[in-house]
């Protein structure tokens, strides 16, 4: 009897033991998680400051079209084909003027993106080549004191939200963010939609 | 209440629970490998080619690296043994216990019919519990991935398997923690409910593989079932559809079909043995 209860009593300690270890671990892990992976620090701008990045300056303004309104707001008429009716488009103007030489490539690393809580947002390349201004540079290019203006397009697909959020996606808040790619440190958040 | 404390003892101290632990955390191993493994890749091409690395941590909801949302070859691989896992730690108890004649022992001691629930319920719980330890290991290993979850005064979706698209999906932004335990939940039942079909099957057959197996046939069989009844709208009712979070997934269906499959079962076993002389 004295040696199961021995035995038993060994039982417990290890089953403890590696509980305890398992805790330890787990720990330790999370907390190099933590320090590995700052907190971003986000700033919040509107579409009248100008909020700089790697030496160029922009200032972002934003509106939403549905189908029809971009069409005959941007002479698409010819490409009606390939513009879904199920979705709404944004249609971003951005400006940006370099002040400082670039200190590295900043521009690859980062990542504009139209963002608002519960929107799946579509990158629109192709309309935004239909529709770019004629005189647009890209940022990289450009010299110190030079300016260029240009467009971003964005979509919102009815498929990706309830019919309630759907109703509602002229009235929701949206933000134009520009985020470290790979790092996540800064995050800028200009407020372009309501 | 003892003999559903010795019952629940033994479905959880024994080596076929072990063994299901160690197979539940080998396919969240793979998983993780399968997204490690990527990250590493990736990376080695980006620094040849002279981009920065990264490590594959981000900003959104630790759920989205989590294996009930994202689809990865581990978890298809846990899908797959779901039933093996929850059927090993107590599946052909009952039959063993009928073969070197245990029952006879305890049911000489106790009422049959208290026996039998004791039986049902041990399986049960043993069931949820083998399939639930490594759901939950996956998401202490999501949070990792996440630790910093989210940021400002909302969560980013865009870029994550999360959908606004239904209700559910829509909760499941706004409260991800407690969507985190409402499939913890789930899966916990409909694993307990499916350990319970050895319980019948073992009522009808004495091959202890069938008894052993059945629970990973069935769980075969309703994965490919959807792919030729498609015309029939049955598929939220389907563990393919419900044990995931995709974009039209709402697990109230998992716990109806969960709750039918366990009335069916029960009432099967305890019909089935009640009438059993065992004496």
């Amino acid at each position: 009897m004295n040696t199961y209860r021995k035995m038993k009593h060994k039982k417990y300690v290890i089953t403890i033991i590696i509980i305890l270890v398992l805790i330890i671990v787990y720990t330790g892990a999370y907390i190099n998680a933590l320090k590995r992976f700052k907190k971003p620090v986000i700033r919040y701008y509107t579409s009248d400051d100008w909020v700089e990045y790697g030496g160029v300056k922009y200032q972002v303004s934003a509106k939403m079209y549905s189908r029809e309104e971009l069409i005959n707001k941007f002479d698409l008429t010819e490409y009606e084909s390939v513009i879904d009716k199920n979705k709404v488009y944004i249609v971003v103007d951005k400006n940006a003027k370099r002040v400082a030489e670039s200190t590295g490539n900043e521009h690859d690393e980062l990542f504009f993106i139209i963002s608002s809580k519960y929107w799946h947002v579509s990158v629109e390349p192709d309309i935004k080549e239909l529709i770019q201004k004629e005189n647009y540079i890209q940022e990289s290019e450009l010299q110190i004191g030079e300016e260029t203006s240009g467009y971003r397009v964005y979509s919102v697909n009815k498929n990706s939200l309830t019919k309630k959020l759907w109703d509602d996606v002229w009235n929701t808040t949206a933000y134009y963010e520009m985020e470290d790619y790979y790092g996540s440190e800064y995050i800028r958040r200009i407020r372009v939609l309501n | 209440m003892k003999v559903f404390r010795m019952e629940l003892k033994r479905s959880i101290y024994n080596i076929g629970m072990l063994v299901s632990i160690i197979l539940g955390l080998a396919c969240i191993f793979i998983k993780q490998y399968g997204v490690c493994s990527r990250i590493i890749e990736s990376n080695k091409i980006l620094r040849r080619i002279g981009g920065q690395s990264y490590t594959g941590m981000s900003n959104t909801p630790f759920i989205t690296d989590w294996v009930v949302m994202m689809i990865e070859p581990g978890t298809i691989y846990l899908l797959y043994m779901f039933g093996l896992i929850v059927a090993l730690p107590y599946g052909i108890s009952y039959y063993r216990d009928k073969k070197i004649g245990l029952i006879k022992n305890i049911c000489t001691r106790t009422n049959h019919s208290t026996y039998l629930r004791a039986k049902y319920f041990a399986t049960f719980i043993s069931g949820g519990i083998a399939i639930i330890i490594p759901l939950l290991a996956d998401l202490l290993m999501a949070k990792l991935w996440s630790p910093r979850g989210f940021h400002g005064n909302y969560i980013k979706i865009t870029g994550t398997v999360l959908s606004a698209a239904t209700m559910w999906g829509k909760f499941t932004i706004d409260h991800y923690y407690i969507v985190a335990i409402v499939y913890i939940l789930l899966w916990f039942i409909f694993g307990g409910v499916l350990a319970t079909i050895t319980l019948v099957v073992s009522s009808y057959t004495e091959n202890v593989f069938t008894i052993q197996l059945m629970p990973f046939f069935v769980m075969l069989i309703l994965f490919y079932f959807p792919s030729y009844m498609i015309d029939l709208n049955i598929n939220k009712f389907l563990p393919s559809n419900f044990l995931s979070n995709r974009e039209q997934s709402n697990p109230f269906y998992g716990m109806l079909a969960s709750a039918i499959l366990m009335v069916f079962t029960y009432s099967i076993y305890m019909r089935k043995e009640k009438k059993m002389d065992i004496l």
